[in-house]
């Protein structure tokens, strides 16, 4: 089935095409809902209601532009909404965080696996998360990010570079693991 | 140092079109899910053309009542036009009875050799036919001579002549032209009912005077 064979299906609410849409796209959306969230049932929650957001709306699409694309933003936005109402930013990691370095060795990052580096992502705090995502993953602007989040673009800025930070803590953390378990 | 890179650019590398499967369950989940918002969507539909029916209904039955009630209305009213009729025909008839009718109006058909003579009463006037040969029939006693004829198919000659009849003064006024009659019939009325609310002012008046005087009698 090619894609507007499935998009006219789905128009007419025909579950095989709905189910096809579906099976195609599910890993890509998944993936989107996993770096946004806090962890995986969270994300197949999101999943869950960005597959019912895009069954609904999908007579709305005009095939302007990517359906991948269409769906990711339904996707992400479902996600955003989720954690906009109750952000949570904590003060200590704030703090503890202002001075420390945000570069890393190139390779040291590639010996981490896929899933450790998600779930570096997703362990932080929700809005550091959404900015980070936003900004660095998907590429808006931080006046984007501002509109988006509901702050301003002192805050995204902020937010962004102290995602960063608590990143490069914790690859680092991660890789003396690493080298304590080698040198052990 | 030349290895080191910014951590979010190593990040955006590595997750960049990653992909990752979700549990198998979720299209069942997802599926339920479906199925029961299709089913909200029905039972929404049918609660909505229900309803859209039941008004449309409603609407109709409001309609059918609507249109029963003015025709019961338009039946009463015509119910009492035509008592006010038959009671007006009364009170004529039985001013007939008692003086000669105030208006008459006789039709005379004439023909030369068919004779017929039917009188039809009428509310103010009686009307008469009569064979052609025949100059005046009719309850009236004044003298008519035909002025207007026509001549239908079957021969006979129609003439209408309207008398009107005062029987206060006691004079006679004929002519064929209806209106001519009608007004005079219209303007006795008028003088009639002034005379009546004049009789019934002095009659007032003195029940007013009598009552005076009764009260004015000392016990």
């Amino acid at each position: 089935m090619t894609q507007e064979q499935l998009i006219k299906g789905c128009r007419k609410n025909d579950r095989t095409a709905q189910s096809e849409l579906f099976k195609q796209y599910k890993d890509t959306l998944y993936f989107v809902s996993l770096k946004y969230s806090r962890n995986a049932v969270e994300a197949e929650d999101n999943l869950h209601d960005a597959f019912m957001v895009i069954f609904d709306s999908i007579k709305k699409f005009e095939n302007r532009g990517s359906f991948e694309g269409w769906m990711k933003r339904i996707t992400m936005f479902k996600a955003i909404d989720r954690y906009k109402k109750n952000k949570y930013t904590p003060v200590d990691i704030l703090e503890k965080t202002q001075a420390a370095e945000e570069t890393v060795e190139k390779e040291e990052l590639e010996t981490i696996s896929l899933d450790t580096l998600l779930q570096c992502v997703q362990e932080l705090p929700d809005q550091y998360r959404l900015v980070f995502n936003l900004y660095q993953l998907d590429g808006y602007s931080h006046k984007e990010v501002a509109r988006i989040l509901n702050i301003s673009e002192g805050t995204s800025k902020s937010n962004f570079h102290r995602a960063k930070v608590v990143l490069q803590k914790s690859i680092t953390a991660l890789t003396h693991q690493k080298i304590s378990k080698h040198g052990a | 140092m030349e290895h080191r890179k910014d951590i979010g650019e190593l990040f955006k590398d590595r997750l960049d079109d990653a992909k990752k499967a979700p549990k198998q369950a979720l299209w069942e989940r997802l599926d339920a899910s479906l199925n029961k918002r299709d089913k909200k969507r029905r039972t929404a539909a049918w609660f909505w053309y229900g309803g859209a029916g039941i008004l449309l209904a409603l609407l109709f039955l409001a309609g059918v009542l609507a249109t029963s009630d003015s025709k019961t209305i338009n039946e009463n009213a015509t119910e009492i036009s035509s008592k006010e009729n038959t009671l007006e025909t009364e009170r004529n008839t039985t001013k007939n009875k008692m003086a000669p009718s105030e208006a008459e109006s006789t039709i005379t058909i004439e023909n030369q050799t068919n004779v017929a003579k039917t009188a039809v009463p009428d509310t103010v006037s009686s009307t008469t036919i009569s064979p052609a040969n025949a100059t005046k029939k009719g309850t009236s006693n004044t003298g008519t001579t035909p002025t207007k004829k026509s001549v239908t198919k079957d021969g006979f000659k129609v003439t209408t002549t309207h008398e009107y009849y005062n029987s206060d003064l006691d004079t006679t006024t004929t002519s064929q032209n209806k209106k001519k009659i009608d007004s005079l019939v219209a303007a006795n009325k008028r003088m009639m009912a002034v005379k009546d609310s004049i009789a019934r002012k002095r009659a007032s008046d003195s029940i007013k005077l009598n009552k005076a005087k009764t009260d004015s009698i000392p016990e």
